[in-house]
């Protein structure tokens, strides 16, 4: 399986590449708060001048919660007790594999799809910035990368996205008819919840698998220069086919890793006392800390990937972060890049 | 050969109940003293064809006239007609959907009825020979005419008041797919309003209704002496205590059940149901014999339903004296089989789901509810189809009490993936105000106090049934008093064990037991659509200007112009409005910054009442009904207001909204994952 650690190796790319994941955390901290707004404004109507507002600076009071919500509409209306806990993470997982996300509220689609275009951005960013130099690039260099690959980085997300729409249609709703039909005739609870849980696992596997081929179509095209989708996309099938064992199976080690992640962030958020301001403060900035890391996570993922792909793609060997060595190399190979038809990728070349 | 014939000969190797009953069963025999008017008698031998899903039945019902009246037409209910056809009243009051709404085309199997084979007028004293009726159906309620579930028997004579009739039935009832309480799943077989039933008999005639979506039944109370026949392998459990268990040649048991005193019969017989019993000591009575049938899947949560059963038997005998019968049978239906919770004498339908997180109170709050019914439906025996909330308005009341006491309040849950819990242990649902959202929904749809099938919809029937009952029941408690109000119930109950009582005599007891006029309480809750809502409007205080202009001084004119004061004065204003339309007195608690509280209260009769104050410190906040003793309030977040300063998010808005911008963050980037 893994015969390097390409983790390791990831790490080491991320470490060099830390603005990356502070252009990934603005951005998902900007976009949430254009939607925290509206929330915002209902709350402080709902509570700001009631003796409920003591009530809820200690615990949610299900008597407002469920006046709160009789009143809301729209987004404010999904306010509800899973925000606290493992909340977010199983029902935002639900929304994803239950498709119920085309019946999401029409300012969160709006603005789920800006955020789409601002984060495959800073994907190509990042994947350009790896490629173009692993010790680390200049944050002009970093939107440069993210320029120069925005547009082939936008069709892939369309192609990725069509992909998606296609399985839904072609798999995913039969597998929920099936689903229905097999509950229906289960002689128990515990066998109609099997139906629904294998039907969520498979969607969520067939899910992953189709993620991780568009994971290597980002990095092959970002490391091959190539500008062709399609011919990334195909390049990325046969590489995710021929070697299945060490891409999916680094891809269940991060997942592994953003699991026991999960964990720990219930762990410590369920410990943190939030009566006051203190431990309010204290939550918050650990739930932004989660998210830091929820994306240095995926960033790691995108740079462990790209370890594989060149170390499985001769003749590119995987990069040596010998930081001594691309300080002085990078700006000079600028140009050459962003000229495009060189195939041979000096940067890595030269590294040997 | 006639249906009938075959019946008798081939499916009941034994020929019984033609000629004469057994005496022992008649009411009165002084088998044990008769505990209510034993009016309607059921001999019932049935046998249920598991591959045919058909139970065949021969019945011998003993009425006794306890009107005014003589009578030679007998209402019978025939309920399960209700599924015979998409045509039923049951069927066309929720909108021709047979509710089978996930099979496409419900082949017949799913379909069910009683087909009423033979009906006889026993041994009359003026009848010497069985006696010929006519059978016809009448549609007293909605006129239907394809509806099938009341049937009138004309007999040959007039049974005068006092007397005693007797009818032979013979019957076949085929079972629906379980939608509604009663029918099969898999090998699984509920049989409730099976068997044709007899209507009561009241001072201004028969009182039968058919069978509608939204209402439950009514029945004299009477002795039940009932045989079946199940396969043998079959666990089966029913209304009464087993009296008698038999295997038969044909690889079938006959198993007897008996019961005095009660008005229905129920039963379930399955392959998968495991049996479970013990007892619960008594003070007056011996041990209570509890059978829980479970289904193999929940046996892990044996001892939580248990453990409910023995917190109900408990706290209901506490408040409303023992439970008088043997026997308790609870059933956990099986999946998919609509049994849901129900209640049927000394006979109980819970449910729960496997994965049962402990703070989240299922198996326990649908076996409290419905052990509950015994006594609100099943002793005081209101007419269900007319006034409903007389048993699940006061049951909804005395349960949540009940589990008040026994449990901590329920905790949230959401079920995620098909059935993964995620309970948030900080939110309790509390046991008194969990139906005020439903309240706020329908509240205004229809006035309480209303036949079953006159509501506008079902959710009215909901509210009105349970909800708003439920929440006029705490509201009365809080305003009286939990002891005076367990007065109340406790004389209401023991008044009225084993009767038919109304709403005219719930009124009663209350006005009597509490020694006062309560029109201005029921008026406006029981017989009214009206809503409450009380509300602090403003609350406002300011420092009074210094005095400027005229003022008179030994009676004249004198012009004055104060400095400011050093301590200034606060001038504050409350208002507080009834933006719904009940008119309740209500207190009004104002509390000043120095600690200083000052109550009033407000009749609540006009749409609003303006306070003023004059006093050194400023108001802090005001709150209209501060014990929250009017459970009714749909409002309860607009009673209370902080005088107006400055207009920055409070803390608690600010720990939610970061709350949801996490929770916003991440779904964000799971979405993302699409592309
Ligand atoms: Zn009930």
């Amino acid at each position: 399986m893994l015969r390097r650690n390409y983790l390791g190796l990831g790490i080491r790319l991320l470490l060099q590449h830390k603005k990356a994941v502070v252009f990934f955390y603005l951005s998902s901290l900007l976009v949430a708060a254009v939607l925290t707004v509206p929330l915002l404004q209902a709350l402080q109507d709902s509570l700001g001048s009631s003796l409920y507002r003591e009530t809820l600076l200690r615990r949610m009071d299900y008597d407002w919660w469920r006046l709160f919500q009789d009143r809301a509409s729209g987004l404010v209306a999904m306010f509800s007790p899973t925000v606290l806990g493992l909340g977010p993470f199983a029902e935002s997982l639900e929304i994803l594999l239950d498709r119920s996300w085309t019946t999401l509220p029409r300012s969160l689609l709006a603005t789920g799809v800006l955020y789409l275009l601002i984060s495959s951005f800073f994907t190509a960013a990042s994947l350009g910035s790896f490629a173009f130099d692993p010790a680390g690039t200049s944050i002009r260099e970093f939107l440069l990368q993210g320029s120069r690959l925005a547009g082939r980085f936008f069709r892939i997300g369309i192609l990725a996205l069509a992909t998606y729409v296609v399985l839904a249609a072609v798999v995913f709703a039969p597998m929920g008819t099936l689903e229905s039909y097999l509950k229906q005739r289960a002689s128990n609870d515990v066998i109609a919840f099997s139906w629904s849980f294998i039907r969520y696992s498979l969607v969520l596997l067939i899910l992953l698998v189709t993620n991780m081929v568009f994971d290597y179509t980002k990095i092959k095209s970002a490391v091959e220069d190539r500008t062709s989708v399609v011919l990334s996309f195909l390049s990325a099938l046969t590489l995710c086919i021929s070697y299945f064992s060490s891409t999916f199976g680094l891809y269940l080690l991060v997942l592994a890793f953003g699991t026991a992640w999960v964990l720990v962030y219930g762990a410590v958020e369920y410990l943190i006392p939030q009566q006051s301001w203190m431990g309010i403060v204290g939550a918050f900035c650990w739930q932004q800390i989660f998210i830091a890391g929820r994306l240095g996570l995926k960033l790691l993922f995108y740079g462990s990937q790209m370890q594989l792909v060149l170390e499985l793609e001769k003749p590119y060997r995987p990069l040596k972060l010998r930081d001594e060595v691309f300080a002085s190399q990078s700006a000079t190979v600028t140009g050459s890049l962003r000229e495009g038809g060189d195939q041979s990728l000096q940067p890595y070349i030269r590294l040997q | 050969m006639s249906i009938s014939l075959l019946f008798s000969h081939f499916l009941f190797p034994i020929l019984f109940l033609t000629q004469g009953i057994q005496e022992e069963n008649i009411p009165g025999s002084g088998r044990g003293e008769a505990l209510s008017a034993r009016a309607a008698n059921y001999q019932i031998q049935a046998r249920l064809d598991p591959q045919a899903r058909t139970i065949r039945g021969i019945g011998v019902i003993t009425w006794k006239n306890l009107s005014n009246q003589s009578v030679d037409r007998f209402y019978f209910h025939l309920y399960l007609n209700a599924f015979k056809n998409n045509r039923s009243t049951f069927i066309r009051e929720n909108h021709f959907d047979p509710l089978w709404s996930r099979v496409r085309e419900p082949d017949s199997s799913y379909w069910g009825y009683v087909q009423v084979d033979g009906v006889e007028m026993l041994g009359h004293s003026m009848l010497p020979a069985p006696g010929a009726v006519k059978t016809e159906y009448v549609q007293p309620d909605d006129g239907n005419s394809l509806d099938q579930t009341v049937m009138v028997v004309r007999a040959p004579i007039q049974v005068p008041p006092g007397e005693v009739a007797r009818f032979r039935i013979e019957f076949t009832s085929k079972l629906p797919r379980g939608v509604s309480r009663t029918g099969w799943a898999e090998d699984y077989f509920f049989a409730a309003q099976w068997f044709p039933k007899i209507a009561v008999l009241k001072s201004d005639g028969w009182n039968a209704h058919q069978y509608h979506r939204s209402t439950e039944y009514f029945a004299d109370f009477g002795t039940y002496d009932v045989e079946l026949t199940v396969p043998a392998s079959f666990v089966v459990g029913a209304t009464g205590r087993r009296v008698s268990e038999q295997s038969n040649p044909d690889q079938t048991k006959t198993v007897r059940y008996l019961q005095d005193d009660v008005h229905d019969f129920a039963w379930v017989a399955g392959s998968r149901l495991r049996e479970k019993k013990r007892h619960i000591e008594r003070t007056h009575f011996a041990p209570l014999e509890v059978t829980l049938l479970l289904q193999p899947e929940h046996e892990h949560l044996e001892e939580r339903h248990f453990t409910a059963i023995r917190h109900a038997v408990r706290y209901f005998g506490d408040w409303f004296g023992e439970y008088p019968y043997p026997t308790l049978t609870v059933v956990d239906p099986a999946y998919g089989s609509a049994t849901d919770g129900m209640e049927y004498p000394t006979f109980i339908t819970g449910g729960t789901h496997f994965w049962a997180p402990r703070s989240v109170l299922s198996p326990e709050g649908v076996t409290v509810h419905e052990y509950g019914h015994q006594y609100w439906y099943g002793m005081v025996a209101n007419n269900e189809f007319e006034e409903s909330w007389l048993d699940e308005g006061i049951n909804s009341w005395a349960e949540a009490r009940a589990q008040k006491h026994a449990y901590a309040p329920s905790a949230f849950l959401r079920r995620f993936f098909g059935g993964i819990p995620f309970v948030a242990n900080s939110v309790r649902i509390p046991f008194e105000t969990s139906s005020l959202p439903n309240l706020r929904a329908d509240g205004t749809a229809d006035e309480m106090v209303r036949p079953g099938w006159l509501y506008k919809d079902r959710a009215s029937y909901r509210v009105n049934s349970y909800y708003k009952p439920e929440l006029i029941l705490w509201t009365l408690e809080r305003l009286v008093g939990g002891k005076r109000m367990l007065r109340v119930m406790q004389t209401f109950q023991t008044r009225y064990r084993f009767q038919h009582p109304t709403t005219a005599d719930f009124v009663a007891t209350v006005e009597e037991v509490l020694g006062q006029e309560m029109d201005w309480f029921f008026d406006q809750t029981l017989f009214s659509s009206e809503v409450m809502d009380f509300s602090i409007e403003t609350a406002s205080s300011k420092p009074l200007p210094p005095r400027i202009g005229f003022f008179d001084r030994n009676g004249t004119p004198s012009y004055q112009k104060e400095k400011p004061a050093q301590k200034a004065i606060y001038w504050t204003e409350v208002v507080v409005r009834r933006l719904g339309g009940i008119q309740f007195p209500v207190e009004v608690l104002m509390v000043f910054e120095n600690g200083e509280k000052v109550r009033h209260r407000w009749d609540g009769n006009y749409r609003w009442k303006k306070y003023h104050f004059e006093k050194p410190s400023r108001l802090k906040y005001a709150v209209v009904d501060p014990e929250r003793k009017l459970l009714l309030d749909i409002n309860p977040v607009n009673n209370s207001k902080f005088v107006a300063g400055n207009s920055n998010p409070v803390p608690a808005v600010w720990k939610w909204a970061s709350k949801w911008l996490f929770w916003v963050q991440n779904l964000l980037e799971t979405l993302a994952f699409v592309a």
